[in-house]
């Protein structure tokens, strides 16, 4: 909990940082994600991708991101990065890790270390790499590369908020680690006004992968 | 068959016997066989849950083995980079580790991608996959290429999952011999489509039974529309049968419990059931029998006593104990009871209660077997008027009389002749020792000696009638007791009391009867007429009478006389009948000749009995209505002595007819003792002199005087005369000059059927004088 507070507080204070000196003509927009049996759900993840392409403002330089292991549990358990972002995956346990990725979006092996790698891994297509530990099958990590700046994961009330969205129409797309099918895209036009709506997802319950299997905190 | 009492016991106690054994027997059949098949369902129920077990394991045992391939960081790589022939080598490799019947590969969604066995691909995952959504190990059941097998599927994970890898065994032979192995049940696994058509049925089974027998077993499952819980018995019941339903559409597992032995169990259970029962049942008969013998001996044995009893043995009966001590008592008692009866019986049977004399029957018996004796005889002895004495003496003294009677006639016999008595008054005498007059006379002699009954002598009238066996032929009982009753009559008739059987009586009296006997037969059969007999006036010189004469011809005696039959007749009492026929057939002629324009007077006889009969006017007159005849054409004739007998009826009935216009006449007179004077008061109108007195009136004065006499009395009395039977012309002469008027007689005519009547009396008319001339005679 603790990471993941610090983790929204950072991109909290990015977007702060960011949005008045792109656009002044911008909204506030929250998405309550829940499953389809109504009950809130997390690590849900929302891309916003205008049509205007020309809309996307790509960061020069996306900030480093680190994946740690910590009681043979990656954390976080999603992260949402840009499109470039460097991430590197620290081992604070007494054990060694094998993190490997057999996705397409990138393919990669850490094998057998202790402490930090040496270097960060550059995930530099969009899509979503499935992280694993070759020593702990159970060790489970997703990492959601966005093309769309406006991108983000549910917290744990279930909750995304994106802020100062400039004006403009929308293709929302929707994904979760444990979905059962594809929630179809959908448009949203923003305006001046700030916006809110509640959106469902077909997931099936699972429980969140720990050392011990089950994490009472989650 | 059971009429015995013994039989019937027996039968009672075997029937109960075999009835008990019978139920006994039925109830621990049935129970030995509920539970043999509740052990048997037991059985089949624990090795459905071995079955089960073994199941369990073997997906436990394929678990670890598919587990390490899909951990394997090699295989998962080869999976990533999808490496088919790096898969499919190591599918096989681990396929063959851990025994599995093939080893495949899907996609997350249940696709096919790989797999040692090609046959899978025809078969669909996808289902399975679906409905274990969550990424953990699948155990189940696939159908590939119509034959079940057991899967195990573990994810492929990346750590998401990429893929699925399993390996299966097939649900067959192996498994099954395994089972039986375990179980010791036969177990047989088999696709089955309810809608299955037979033909088919035989690729998809697997089993370790024989074919033939799991085609009829599941037939049988089909029909008995299949589900989990079935158990069945096979038709020859050689196998119970439980189905398993496995996780696959259509595909069941089958165990069979061979139930023959079990079968077998029950069956020599039966048997010897049937050995003991029926060892039971014969000692049971054998020693009821026996009982029953040894129980029923005393009443067998009484039984065959009372049988010989019945046949009129003497039995000497013993004592016995108990009830049958009773019945003994009783039936020795009954026997002399019954002995005692028999003999007074016997005695009342042959002997006179009274005189203490043998009666009719013990004499006829006895007469029966002494006939062909020479000497001897029978004699019948009557005593006379004994009615009298009765009535003068009481019965009382009349009893007394009839034992004195025969004590004395039992003194006068000897030793080898029986006395007996017939009748009241009648008593008879068999002599075996010779028999003479002298020795009748002398008996009847001192049977009319004197008896002294209570202080007052009494002397009888005794009439003996004899037969002496030496002078017959053709003895019979009967012969004799009709013959010896004739000379009874005899002697009842005779002076001396004692009359004896001469030969040829015995004939008459036969006449006697078929005479009486044969009489109202033989007006119908027309064996009787009448004739006419001519009565002329001589002092007219004419012929207007005539008196109707009745003639008999039997058929078989001939002809017979109207003296000989109409005594008969009156003394039996059937002389009326006659003289009515007699009175129709006259009326009835009468009326004939009244057509023929005759013109005569018939008298018709009247008897004694005819006399005092009140009807008669009455039937005289319906006659003559009848055949319209008149009073003048009749008349009637009655005898001397009938009118004697009940004067005052007679004369009652006589001034009827008198009444009625019918003249009368006194027939046969002079023949009885009355007087002229006595018939001066009779209603009459004429006198008819007997023919004795006429016929020799010629040759005998006596009888000449009497004659005139009598003319002359019965002119002054106002009676007209007419003279019976004369016979020739002096008597004609004679009779006109006494004054007779009429005269009937053989001289002028023998009586004549009715139409020799007629030509006579007009012949007669016509040429009456001739019969006053001597010469007529001759004609």
């Amino acid at each position: 909990m603790f990471h993941l507070a610090k983790k929204g507080k950072n991109l909290l204070i990015s977007s702060l940082l960011l949005t008045p000196a792109l656009n002044a003509f911008a909204a506030d927009l929250s998405i309550v994600m829940t499953t389809k049996q109504g009950s809130l759900l997390r690590d849900a993840v929302v891309e916003l991708t205008p049509i205007n392409a020309a809309q996307l403002n790509q960061l020069n330089s996306p900030k480093l991101v680190s994946i740690i292991q910590k009681d043979k549990t990656f954390i976080p358990f999603v992260s949402v990065v840009p499109i470039n972002t460097p991430i590197d995956f620290p081992n604070m346990d007494e054990t060694r890790h094998h993190v490997y990725s057999f996705s397409e979006a990138k393919t990669f092996q850490l094998k057998l270390y202790i402490g930090k790698p040496e270097t960060p891994i550059v995930f530099d297509k969009p899509g979503i790499v499935a992280l694993g530990c070759n020593i702990h099958d159970f060790m489970e990590s997703y990492v959601y590369v966005a093309k769309s700046p406006f991108t983000n994961n549910s917290n744990l009330e279930g909750v995304i908020r994106f802020n100062d969205v400039p004006k403009g129409e929308y293709q929302m797309s929707f994904w979760h680690p444990w979905q059962d099918s594809v929630e179809a895209n959908r448009m949203i036009t923003i305006t001046d006004e700030n916006q809110s709506f509640q959106q469902s997802m077909d997931v099936y319950e699972e429980e969140y992968p720990t050392n011990e299997g089950l994490n009472t905190t989650y | 068959m059971f009429k015995s009492f013994r039989s019937q016991l027996i039968a009672m106690l075997v029937f109960f016997l075999a009835m008990i054994q019978f139920i006994s027997g039925t109830a621990i059949l049935d129970t030995i066989k509920r539970d043999s098949i509740n052990q048997a369902v037991k059985r089949i129920e624990v090795a459905k849950r071995v079955f089960q077990l073994s199941i369990d394991n073997r997906s436990k045992h394929l678990s670890v083995g598919v587990t390490l391939l899909a951990s394997d960081f090699g295989f998962k790589t080869a999976v990533a980079t999808q490496d088919a022939a790096t898969i499919r080598s190591s599918l096989e490799n681990n396929a063959q580790r851990v025994g599995a019947d093939f080893g495949i590969l899907l996609s997350p969604q249940g696709v096919s991608l790989n797999s040692t066995y090609d046959m899978v691909y025809g078969s669909d995952f996808t289902q399975l996959i679906k409905n274990n959504r969550r990424r953990r190990n699948i155990n189940g059941f696939i159908e590939v290429d119509h034959k079940p097998y057991q899967l195990v599927l573990v994810p492929v994970k990346a750590p998401n999952v990429i893929a699925w890898v399993g390996m299966a065994f097939q649900m067959g032979n192996e498994l099954a011999k395994e089972i039986k192995g375990i179980t010791g049940l036969e177990v047989s696994f088999s696709s089955i489509n309810n809608i299955l058509e037979e033909e088919h049925l035989h690729e998809d089974h697997i089993t370790t039974l024989e074919m033939d027998n799991i085609d009829a077993i599941l037939a049988q499952f089909v029909r008995e529309d299949l589900n989990e819980d079935l158990t069945l018995f096979s038709q020859d019941n050689s196998y119970l049968t439980s189905a398993v339903k496995l996780d696959i559409e259509h595909q069941w597992a089958f165990l069979h419990l061979p139930y023959n032995s079990w079968i077998q169990n029950i069956n020599e259970v039966t048997n010897r059931l049937i050995i003991i029962f029926s060892v039971i049942l014969t000692l049971s008969i054998l020693l009821s029998w026996f009982s029953a013998r040894r129980l029923l001996k005393p009443i067998q044995v009484l039984v065959s006593k009372a049988k010989r009893m019945g046949r009129g043995e003497h039995v000497d009966i013993q004592a016995q104990a108990g009830e049958f001590g009773v019945l003994s008592k009783t039936l020795s008692g009954m026997q002399s009871r019954i002995e005692k009866r028999e003999e007074e019986l016997s005695f009342q049977a042959s002997h006179d209660s009274l005189t203490g004399l043998r009666n009719r029957n013990a004499v006829e018996a006895f007469l029966s077997s002494h006939l062909n004796t020479q000497q001897g005889g029978v004699v019948l002895v009557n005593i006379r008027h004994f009615k009298d004495i009765n009535n003068m003496m009481g019965f009382e003294n009349g009893d007394i009389l009839l034992c004195e009677f025969a004590q004395r006639l039992n003194l006068l016999i000897t030793q080898d002749d029986v006395v007996a008595r017939l009748a009241g008054d009648e008593f008879i005498v068999v002599f075996n020792s010779p028999l003479d007059e002298m020795t009748l006379t002398k008996m009847h002699h001192s049977l009319q000696q004197e008896f002294d009954i209570s202080g007052s002598k009494v002397c009888l009238q005794i009439c003996m009638g004899a037969l002496f066996f030496n002078k017959q032929d053709d003895l019979t009982v009967n012969g004799i007791m009709r013959r010896v009753d004739i000379s009874a009559d005899e002697a009842k008739q005779s002076e001396n009391g004692i009359a004896i059987y001469e030969q040829g009586q015995d004939e008459s009296h036969r006449r006697t009867l078929s005479i009486i006997r044969d009489l109202p037969d033989s007006i119908a059969s027309s064996q009787l007429f009448i004739v006419y007999q001519p009565k002329v006036n001589i002092q007219k010189r004419q012929c207007k009478n005539a008196e109707a004469l009745i003639r008999w011809i039997h058929p078989s005696l001939g002809f017979i006389s109207p003296v000989e039959f109409i005594p008969l007749l009156e003394r039996s009492g059937n002389i009326q009948l006659i003289t009515k026929w007699v009175i129709e057939e006259v009326c009835k002629q009468q009326s004939n000749w009244k057509l023929q324009d005759m013109d005569v007077q018939v008298a018709i006889n009247l008897s004694a009995l005819d006399l005092i009969d009140l009807s008669l006017p009455n039937y005289i007159k319906e006659m003559m209505d009848k055949y319209q005849v008149k009073a003048k054409q009749l008349a009637f004739e009655v005898t001397e002595s009938s009118v004697m007998k009940d004067t005052k009826t007679v004369i009652h009935v006589l001034n009827a007819l008198k009444k009625m216009g019918f003249k009368l006449s006194i027939d046969d007179f002079g023949t009885g003792q009355s007087s002229l004077a006595y018939l001066r008061d009779l209603p009459v109108d004429e006198v008819k002199i007997d023919r004795s007195f006429v016929h020799d009136i010629d040759v005998n004065e006596s009888n000449a005087l009497i004659v005139r006499t009598t003319i002359q009395l019965s002119h002054s009395f106002g009676f007209s005369v007419t003279a019976e039977g004369m016979e020739n012309i002096e008597g004609l002469s004679i009779l006109e000059d006494y004054g007779c008027e009429t005269i009937q007689g053989y001289y002028f005519s023998k009586p004549l059927k009715s139409d020799e009547f007629l030509n006579w009396q007009s012949s007669f008319s016509y040429s009456a004088d001739e019969w006053w001339l001597e010469s007529s005679v001759e004609k």
